[in-house]
């Protein structure tokens, strides 16, 4: 029912959100490269939730290096969808957060407790590879 | 119309002041009824022949009444049934004696317009056989008289007829509960509940109860709970599940929870449900994965 | 055949069960994707369950509906109960006189893009909640 045809609204949204997703070594990687919106989070998600389950994706990187603004709405709005892509069973890692991000974050007192980050993309693999190892999450 | 034991309630000779209120029967109404009857003396057993003409083409002529022993005795129920109907009557006895008759004809499932295609048979024949027996003694009022203590009389069985209906549907879901959460040790040391449909506060119990008397009677270590047939986790649903996985815990047993669809995801979180330490996955496959993991099986395909 | 509207009495469990189910088919209907109509369902049952556990008696009524220019689907809520005193206190999120998490109320207005409650002591309770296509 989610078909573009049904919803021009989206469609137009489809052409915007610059969301890349590819699957390597049995990990789903999300490119975030444009700052975010409404729109193009609620698209995101139904995505992505959906590419989880027909790819059952187990481990998960989020790619935020693309980001120079996050501001805590937003913010919440991903660590939500984690918190879907979790409880779906996979693990997930966020890259690239900006140290800028990061003070904005922190100085609005946003909870992080939950997020488990690296600063790139090899570093994330490792931990992600320990976890299997581990049998854990 | 079949035969049934009649036992008075307490409560049946208010009811039968309460529905000749209802339906203004006074004193009039049931004296009209009276000269019926005797207008109708020793013409009711062709009045219910008739009424078998009527029923005979009908399906469930044949399925309730063809075998000629119980149609001779229904026959003659029906007989004492109008002789007692046109007594014209309405008290305790009458009360328990037509909720009786409800009663019966729900618990075969005869269907309702049957039955009151069969009372419109009745009021058809009587007011043909009152018209051609004197016309002059009878008029209109009579008719209406009729009507209201047929009404009164086709309530009250209508009546016990859908309290019936209720307990047997109310049973229905009952045995469905049963057969709804069926615990099987699908391998060794691994149990699997498949949850489908609406999760209601019985239904939450009956998860519960099933589930650690398996684990006792199995001694698994782990158990699935797989929800991908489960039409909504709400709060409620998910705190219920939730303690489920802490109670196996307590048994030595991981509670595992699979069939977590994108749908079923978004909502839970939105819905600010933290599952905590409960292990989660989209797919019973990968649940079972983790699951001959937690148990030490290694399975693998036949190179 | 599409229903565009449905009211659902709350008496029994058997109601809950029913209006869930009712409000999800309704929902695919009027064209929401399936995780929206399962939003719209969970809605109705967190508001179904309320009513039962707090006024006893009540109604869902769930529609599509065009509505500023925009089509909907809504659910209405209302009941004759107690009522809520403080509405605030009784949307934070980990409030509940019930006896489970409180997170009913907060969480369907997370969940849904536009929400609405009304209540007073001794008046009854209303809810008002709709996700936009």
């Amino acid at each position: 029912m989610s078909d573009a045809a049904t919803h021009p609204a989206r469609a137009s949204v489809r052409q915007v959100s610059r969301v890349a997703m590819h699957l390597t070594r049995g990990c789903l990687i999300v490119s975030l490269q444009v700052d975010l919106s409404d729109a193009i989070l609620v698209r995101l998600r139904e995505d992505l939730l959906e590419r989880v389950r027909a790819d059952r994706v187990k481990e998960m990187i989020l790619d935020v290096a693309g980001l120079e603004v996050l501001d805590a709405r937003d913010f919440e709005e991903l660590r939500r969808m984690l918190r879907m892509v979790t409880i779906m069973g996979a693990r997930c890692v966020v890259v690239g957060l900006r140290p800028g991000v990061v003070s904005a974050l922190v100085d609005l007192q946003v909870d992080l407790t939950e997020i488990t980050a690296t600063l790139d993309m090899d570093e994330a693999f490792r931990l992600l590879e320990r976890g299997r190892r581990d049998g854990t999450r | 119309m079949l035969d049934g034991e009649t036992v008075v309630h307490e409560n049946d000779a208010a009811q039968a002041i309460r529905l000749r209120a209802l339906y203004q029967i006074d004193e009039m109404d049931l004296e009209r009824i009276r000269s019926l009857g005797s207008a109708l003396d020793g013409k009711i057993d062709a009045a219910v022949a008739r009424f078998y003409e009527w029923m005979r083409p009908l399906p469930e002529f044949n399925e309730y009444l063809s075998d000629p022993a119980v149609l001779e005795r229904v026959r003659r129920l029906q007989v004492a049934y109008w002789v007692d109907f046109l007594r014209g009557v309405i008290d305790a006895e009458f009360v328990a004696s037509r909720r009786s008759l409800g009663a019966i004809h729900a618990r075969i499932g005869l269907p309702l317009d049957t039955y009151l295609g069969g009372m419109n048979s009745f009021l058809m024949t009587f007011s043909e056989v009152a018209s051609e027996s004197d016309s002059d003694s009878f008029d209109t009022s009579h008719v209406t008289s009729l009507s209201k203590v047929l009404h009164l009389d086709t309530a009250i069985v209508i009546d016990e007829y859908n309290a019936i209906t209720k307990t047997i549907i109310a049973e229905q879901g009952d045995a469905l509960m049963e057969m709804s959460t069926p615990v099987t040790e699908v391998w060794a040391d691994i149990l699997m509940l498949p949850i489908v449909g609406v999760i209601d506060s019985r239904r939450s119990m009956e998860i519960m109860n099933t589930m650690l008397s398996k684990i006792a009677e199995t001694r698994a270590h782990v158990a699935i709970l797989d929800i991908s047939g489960v039409a909504v986790i709400d709060t409620a649903v998910a705190n219920h599940l939730i303690k489920v996985t802490r109670a196996t815990r307590l048994m030595g047993c991981e509670c595992l929870i699979s069939g977590v669809s994108p749908a079923i995801a978004q909502t839970m979180v939105e819905l600010g449900i933290d599952v905590g330490t409960v292990r989660t996955t989209a797919t019973l496959q990968d649940a079972l994965g983790m699951a001959f993991h937690v148990t030490g099986h290694t399975v693998q395909r036949e190179a | 055949m599409a229903r565009d509207e449905v009211r659902i009495q709350i008496l029994v469990d058997a109601d809950v069960a029913r209006a869930i189910v009712v409000a999800r088919q309704l929902s695919r209907e009027a064209g929401l994707s399936t995780p929206r109509s399962t939003m719209i369902a969970t809605a109705v049952s967190e508001l179904a369950r309320n009513i039962l556990k707090y006024a006893r008696r009540g109604s869902v009524t769930v529609r599509a509906i065009d509505r500023d220019g925009r089509r909907r689907v809504e659910i209405l809520a209302t009941d004759r109960g107690p009522g809520i005193a403080d509405i605030e206190t009784a949307m934070k999120e980990h409030f509940s006189s019930g006896g489970t998490l409180g997170l009913g109320l907060s969480g369907v207005e997370r969940m849904m893009d536009e929400f609405d409650i009304e209540s007073a002591p001794g008046e009854g309770t209303r809810v008002c909640a709709a996700l936009w296509l």
